[in-house]
């Protein structure tokens, strides 16, 4: 759809993509040989310190969501869509006690899955697999879309040709290093969207100067800067929500509570959430800039690149690649590896393989990986809605979640019935607000619904017994 | 599974997403929120020319080779807009009409969400004490 805004140069975009690719392969395959056994693979070795857990929480969190759709919603929905963005800090932080307490009641667990089996039974964790498989394939996509319209953004380059390079590259070194390699490159990968981020924020706010960005916006989209904005209004707590349901249910970050080291996860999550809390109000901002400076934006998801090329020329290209492509590569290779375990456990070895060793799920883990990688790819191919609509479209199944998990996770009450009840009227009445009203009340509707049947948990007389957490015999494939 | 996403996109992005021939039409909808993507179809070499027909007066809203624009931050009402390309060799209208929802909806949303957030921090940080004077007889949280 571009042909007006080309700002970097087909061989600088190449060169920028061909060196991160052999960092992130280089450390991927380095790292790899450190891991002796499934543990290893999958959890890192349960002994990640504070400093890589901070780093790969908030790495995790900066994807391609934050850097190109936190402007689009800017872009869309005003000073609210900025603001409400950034409320997905508040998922980080709010999910800090629920890391504890999953390293506390099972420090033999693996994946999400395993809690909601132990914890609800077998009809509720398959209906949960289906929701978390849902949002992570969604996930995926739409982090293969970003990667593929960075690049012909930015450089001209095909869509696919920048897309298929992006998935194929984070699916290989997540495929050789495991976790360890996902949270060593994100270290390294926090790093630079940080400073990044900074310096494109600084050098627009110099370049182009607030009051003229206001004065423009005030001229011909008054309604971006209207505080009472009606859309926006209803966006606030929906993306708070949303943001919520994804971090709860999702394994990525449990797979990350069950690798930090014991005490390490209440305040990495933390820390995680406040250093996140002002980026999608940085990168939103730089989309308010568009109108100013006369830019046509052909896709509201590619509004962040086109500002920045052009403000900065060959400079703000080559810096927005690289923070986009170090958060997309980020997020991509942690859903990967998330998403990777909960199939190895939760379905293979859950459902098709059941005597399966360790050696066997090793290997089937890199397959997994493997196939969703080429799944990703193959469904990316088809570019079917914009990143905005794609990934809210998921907030409706996963804000579903928030309430059996936080109940389960704290109280005795509760049981799979109530829970199953809880998700399957959840997702359905989000879909319905979807559809009816609008992307930005579905998550909330879902929340507000399944809320609404888990408190009728604390009327039940039946309670859990904590125990059946922690008993290795009842985790999948654990050694009795 | 894969099946279900891409059926729910066909039904609900997919046909917005490819202008027939030249025609201009709306290839993201926000008018509840103030927001447009118009989109239409691609030659190669074409030079194409967006423009709102507002009081009888033609306002250039853009003049080059890409085939979408998104405007957004649209008060209510009715906007015209005429697509020319190639300097005027054919043309087409569409008219949008802009309705954005009741401040009284936003804010039960509104009031809905603060009531749910208030309720998740008394469960995750609260309630424990609450329920555990409730039911002395049961450990909210030790694993046992």
């Amino acid at each position: 759809m571009l042909d007006d805004n080309v700002v970097l140069p087909v061989q600088v975009a190449w060169l920028i993509i061909g060196a991160f690719s052999l960092v992130w392969l280089w450390l991927g395959w380095w790292l790899g040989r450190k891991n002796n056994n499934l543990e290893d693979y999958m959890l890192a070795g349960r002994k990640v310190g504070l400093g890589f857990a901070v780093a790969t929480a908030m790495a995790t969190w900066v994807t391609s969501n934050t850097t190109m759709t936190a402007p689009q919603l800017a872009y869309q929905l005003g000073i609210w869509g900025m603001v409400g963005y950034s409320l997905g800090a508040v998922g980080l932080i709010l999910f800090a006690p629920l890391a504890r307490r999953i390293r506390e009641i099972m420090p033999n667990g693996y994946t999400s899955g395993d809690f909601i089996r132990l914890r609800y039974g077998k009809t509720t964790w398959r209906i949960f697999l289906i929701i978390s498989l849902f949002y992570s394939i969604g996930w995926l996509i739409s982090l293969g879309m970003a990667g593929g319209l960075l690049i012909e953004a930015l450089a001209g380059i095909n869509y696919h040709y920048g897309m298929t390079v992006i998935v194929t590259i984070c699916t290989i070194y997540t495929v050789f290093g495991g976790l360890r390699a996902v949270i060593a490159t994100d270290f390294v990968q926090t790093i630079i969207i940080l400073v990044g981020v900074i310096i494109l924020a600084f050098l627009i706010i110099q370049q182009v100067g607030i009051d003229t960005i206001h004065a423009r916006l005030e001229q011909e989209r008054p309604m971006l800067l209207n505080l009472l904005l009606p859309a926006s209004i209803m966006f606030l707590f929906n993306n708070l929500f949303f943001g919520v349901g994804e971090i709860f249910h999702s394994n990525v970050w449990w797979s990350r509570a069950f690798s930090f080291a014991s005490g390490v996860g209440l305040k990495a999550y933390v820390i995680a959430g406040l250093f996140w809390l002002p980026i999608p109000i940085v990168a939103g901002f730089i989309a308010l800039a568009a109108p100013a400076l006369g830019i046509n934006v052909p896709s509201p998801d590619m509004v962040a690149p086109l500002v920045a090329g052009k403000v900065l020329g060959l400079l703000g290209g080559v810096i927005v690649f690289i923070v986009v492509f170090s958060a997309l590569a980020s997020s991509l290779d942690s859903v990967l590896a998330a998403t990777g375990d909960l199939i190895v456990r939760d379905i293979y070895k859950g459902h098709i393989n059941k005597n399966a060793s360790d050696d066997h799920l090793r290997k089937a883990a890199m397959y997994i990986i493997i196939g969703l990688g080429v799944c990703t790819w193959a469904l990316a191919l088809l570019r079917m809605a914009t990143l905005g609509s794609l990934l809210h479209f998921t907030g409706a199944f996963v804000a579903s979640t928030i309430w059996p998990i936080a109940v389960g996770l704290l109280y005795r009450h509760g049981n799979g019935r109530t829970a199953t009840l809880a998700m399957v009227s959840g997702t359905a009445m989000g879909l319905i607000a979807y559809f009816t009203i609008g992307f930005y009340v579905a998550a909330l509707t879902s929340a507000a619904t399944s809320m609404v049947i888990m408190l009728f948990a604390f009327r039940q007389k039946n309670v859990f017994d904590w125990r059946a957490l922690n008993q290795p015999s009842k985790i999948i494939g654990e050694n009795k | 599974m894969i099946k279900t996403i891409t059926m729910f996109a066909i039904l609900t992005v997919l046909p917005l997403s490819f202008a027939c021939a030249n025609e201009i039409v709306i290839s993201d909808d926000g008018t509840s929120a103030g927001y447009i993507t118009l989109s239409w179809g691609k030659e190669d070499g074409g030079t194409y020319e967006l423009n709102e027909i507002k009081d009888n007066q033609s306002i250039s809203l853009y003049r080059g080779m890409d085939n979408a624009v998104t405007l957004s931050g649209l008060p209510d009402g009715v906007y015209h807009y005429k697509l020319d390309i190639d300097n005027g060799e054919a043309s087409y209208n569409l008219s949008v009409t802009v309705k954005h929802h009741s401040l009284f909806r936003a804010f039960m949303f509104l009031t809905l969400g603060a009531i749910m957030f208030i309720t998740l921090i008394i469960l995750l940080f609260g309630a424990d004490k609450f329920f555990t004077a409730q039911y002395p007889d049961q450990d909210n949280i030790d694993v046992g």
